[in-house]
């Protein structure tokens, strides 16, 4: 099996808005100075997409567990999402996957799980959440209702992917269109689910701003970070 | 008895291995700053001649052969064995030993010291990689033969590593690709391949096709990564500090290769291409060395780094100031972070154990020194300063003062705090003399200061080898081996105390650090051969008396 590296998100987000800064630190900034106005513009310029923010658990979801360690991720969910999930180490330099990833948290109770507790922060009612799934959203600063994908069928790595692909394809193809017309990525989403007798829950009107700084620093108190699998190359 | 002579090798093998890393090492260093010929020719006539004799004798009287595999093997055209591939990696027939690595280092370093980078050898043993194996394995190879030193220009790996990028469109395979290389012809033979003359193909020059370059620059990136990750594993302070120093000539290598492909990098490879230009920029802590005043205690760069950008992370992010610069660059291995991020990096200097990264390994320091300290060749360096009022004594010091109108120890000892200890405090006195007058300062506290290092050393090391009392006698040394540890007599007297104490395993080290430091010294070889003697290897033994012989008889001539 090849290498598969991930990356924090946070690194990725002080990339976007350094500019041609540079000094003894390098890009390094705090969270919260990484969503102000002045840095919409970069930040919007370098995600031009919409996101993806898994919610699993290390050993309860086992079969999704593999899935992200295959690396298979990033080829499923095309060039325009960007899928994030948690990580049980920093990796504000890139870290890779292999049997030992996600094991620091394989013993939290499922009420704990930071992935988990991330996604129930979004929802006005989080007990209609069932887990795994994966919570899709389309800006870094506007306030947005955030569409979760619960995912049924956790059977075998293989149904994962399945049911992955199926759900990225639509987003793919929903914010191909939604990006073509200028229009909100997320309503759409939502009905093109519906179309496909795709379940999911609307989360309550969000921050993103607030949800990401807030999401940065409770996985930065627990050693922990948000990451996405490193692809090198633009297709 | 074919135990006791595996044995024996075991021991000289110690010896040579190091002989060979102190050399890698010059390679290593040198691709920070261009290495004058000045310093390649006095490291080749105060070491080389003699490693090259020593591993020679080794080879002919003890059968000591090279054992490691992964170390990667490149022809040279005047000390190499007939059927020995041009490139590689050592393989247990080959036939190629200390003194053929030894020979490519020396020929490649002298090549490039009066040519620039060698092309002619690198195309041509890349292309042997590739032929024999795949793309893959000869990129990856160059970058073996970077990290074991082979290179002083780091331009030229480089630029190999485009040449053959570019070359996948010469042909549909390697045989085409290679023919394009030998007039249409592919190399049959050793021979062929070693003789044949080789021309670059024009086409190599053009701008590298995007999606010919894609996969092996991946493939150069996710190596580069995995290398990141192990060197931080390293817990050996002269390994971390070769793989750290090469690695930093990697990371601009490898992001230069990006950037001279027309792909375009995601997000994420740019925050990856980032934190590489960062720890590339971390390498300039090797030149920084050349501007340090004569007396300036070599610290190790890791502990030089790590005190000032600790401090900037830790004031700028707080608590997690360490994680982050431990994660994003390249300045200290896993080992040391525990003590660093809790006292800081003066704990190197004060922890006993360690004390090794506090400092440049002596075990390399002349390859270190060669390349960087203005202060070389002299190894009787002090690991601290000497305290401002007993420098202000030394007469050619008291004479300045008094030349320059500055009368009062207070104010002379202010100067020498901040001129001599490099402290950044203001001093009206020194405000007031001129640059000329300050340039001159510095000359004479270089020479005050070399001269109480050689007093002291003398009057300390008379004192601790005519010391009968073994227990004071050992407190002796071992201060002076923590104030001069680049020092060789000191190694040598500890390696003799431990040796008639009746403990030779503890005398091995100290030996082994002395022979590398001072190599040409007769007594040092002496001493190995008594000691090889007392752990029961008489062979060892007789090989160290030889070459003690020979280097005495040198000196009498």
């Amino acid at each position: 099996m090849s290498r598969v590296y991930v990356l924090s998100l946070q690194t990725q987000l002080e990339e976007a808005v350094a500019g041609e800064r540079k000094n003894l630190s390098g890009n390094v900034t705090v969270p919260e100075q990484l969503f102000q106005e002045k840095n919409q513009q970069a930040l919007e310029a370098n995600f031009p997409g919409v996101f993806a923010f898994i919610g699993f658990h290390p050993a309860v979801d086992k079969n999704v567990t593999s899935y992200l360690q295959s690396g298979s991720l990033s080829s499923d969910s095309g060039s325009n999402i960007l899928v994030l999930f948690t990580l049980d180490t920093h990796a504000t330099s890139p870290v890779s996957l292999n049997a030992r990833s996600f094991q620091r948290w394989i013993n939290l109770d499922t009420s704990v799980q930071p992935s988990y507790t991330l996604i129930r922060s979004m929802f006005k009612d989080p007990t209609v959440l069932t887990f795994p799934g994966a919570v899709f959203f389309e800006h870094f600063i506007q306030s947005q209702n955030p569409v979760y994908v619960p995912l049924p069928d956790i059977s075998s790595e293989d149904a994962v992917r399945q049911h992955m692909r199926k759900v990225f394809a639509l987003a793919e193809k929903v914010y191909l269109l939604s990006h073509k017309k200028n229009k909100s990525f997320l309503d759409r989403f939502a009905q093109a689910l519906l179309a496909e007798k795709i379940s999911y829950e609307r989360g309550g009107d969000i921050s993103a701003r607030e949800w990401f700084v807030k999401a940065l620093r409770f996985l930065n108190e627990r050693r922990g970070d948000i990451v996405s699998i490193v692809q090198l190359f633009k297709p | 008895m074919a135990s006791q002579t595996n044995k024996a090798n075991a021991r000289l093998r110690d010896l040579f291995e190091l002989f060979l890393q102190d050399v890698q090492a010059l390679g290593i260093f040198a691709s920070h700053a261009t290495l004058k010929k000045e310093a390649m020719e006095t490291f080749l006539i105060s070491r080389g001649g003699i490693f090259d004799l020593a591993l020679q004798g080794g080879e002919a009287l003890q059968g000591l052969a090279l054992e490691n595999t992964s170390l990667p093997v490149l022809y040279n055209t005047r000390h190499w064995p007939e059927q020995a591939p041009l490139a590689g990696y050592l393989t247990p027939d080959s036939a190629i030993n200390y003194s053929h690595v030894l020979a490519t280092h020396f020929g490649n370093w002298a090549y490039e010291c009066s040519h620039g980078p060698f092309y002619p050898r690198l195309i041509r043993a890349s292309l042997w990689m590739w032929y024999k194996n795949d793309l893959e394995s000869a990129v990856q190879y160059l970058f073996d033969l970077q990290k074991h030193g082979y290179f002083s220009i780091d331009q030229g790996v480089e630029d190999t590593i485009a040449i053959l990028i570019a070359s996948q469109s010469l042909g549909k395979d390697p045989q085409e690709i290679i023919a394009a290389y030998f007039d249409g012809k592919v190399p049959q033979s050793n021979t062929d391949w070693l003789n044949w003359d080789i021309q670059v193909p024009q086409q190599t020059f053009a701008k590298i096709d995007a999606e010919a370059a894609r996969p092996i620059l991946e493939f150069i990136i996710m190596e580069t990564l995995a290398e990141w990750e192990h060197i931080r594993s390293l817990d050996d302070p002269v390994a971390w500090l070769l793989r750290q120093a090469a690695f930093t000539t990697r990371c601009g290598q490898v992001r230069r290769l990006c950037l001279r492909s027309s792909l375009e990098p995601t997000l994420k490879l740019k925050s990856i291409l980032s934190q590489f230009e960062e720890i590339h920029a971390d390498g300039s802590v090797y030149l920084s060395y050349r501007t340090w005043a004569k007396f300036a205690p070599l610290k190790s760069p890791l502990s030089l780094q790590a005190s000032y950008m600790l401090k900037i992370f830790q004031s700028q992010f707080g608590e997690k100031g360490e994680e982050r610069l431990y994660h994003d660059r390249l300045i200290y291995p896993a080992v040391l972070r525990e003590p660093l991020a809790k006292y800081g990096a003066k704990i190197l200097r004060e922890q006993e154990q360690l004390f090794e990264w506090s400092i440049v390994p002596p075990k390399i320091f002349h390859s270190y020194a060669a390349c960087f300290s203005a202060g070389y060749p002299d190894s009787a360096l002090r690991s601290a300063y000497f305290p401002a009022e007993q420098v202000a004594e030394v007469p050619l010091v008291r004479q300045f003062f008094e030349l320059s109108g500055i009368q009062e120890q207070e104010a002379r000892v202010a100067i020498l705090h901040q001129v001599y200890h490099e402290r950044l405090i203001w001093s009206q006195q020194l405000d007031a003399l001129l640059t000329e007058q300050r340039k001159q300062l510095l000359e004479i506290l270089g020479i005050a200061h070399q001269a109480l290092c050689h007093e002291e050393l003398q009057r300390d090391l008379i004192a601790a080898i005519t010391m009968t009392d073994s227990g004071e006698k050992e407190r002796m040394l071992n201060h002076l081996h923590t104030l001069y540890p680049w020092f060789p007599a000191v190694y040598r007297e500890l390696a003799i105390f431990f040796d008639e104490s009746g403990d030779p395993q503890r005398a091995w080290d100290f030996i082994l650090t002395a022979v590398l430091l001072e190599p040409d010294q007769a007594m040092n070889w002496q001493s190995l051969g008594r000691i090889l003697q007392r752990l029961g290897d008489s062979t060892g033994a007789r090989f160290a008396r030889a070459i003690k012989e020979f280097l005495a008889e040198r000196k009498q001539q």
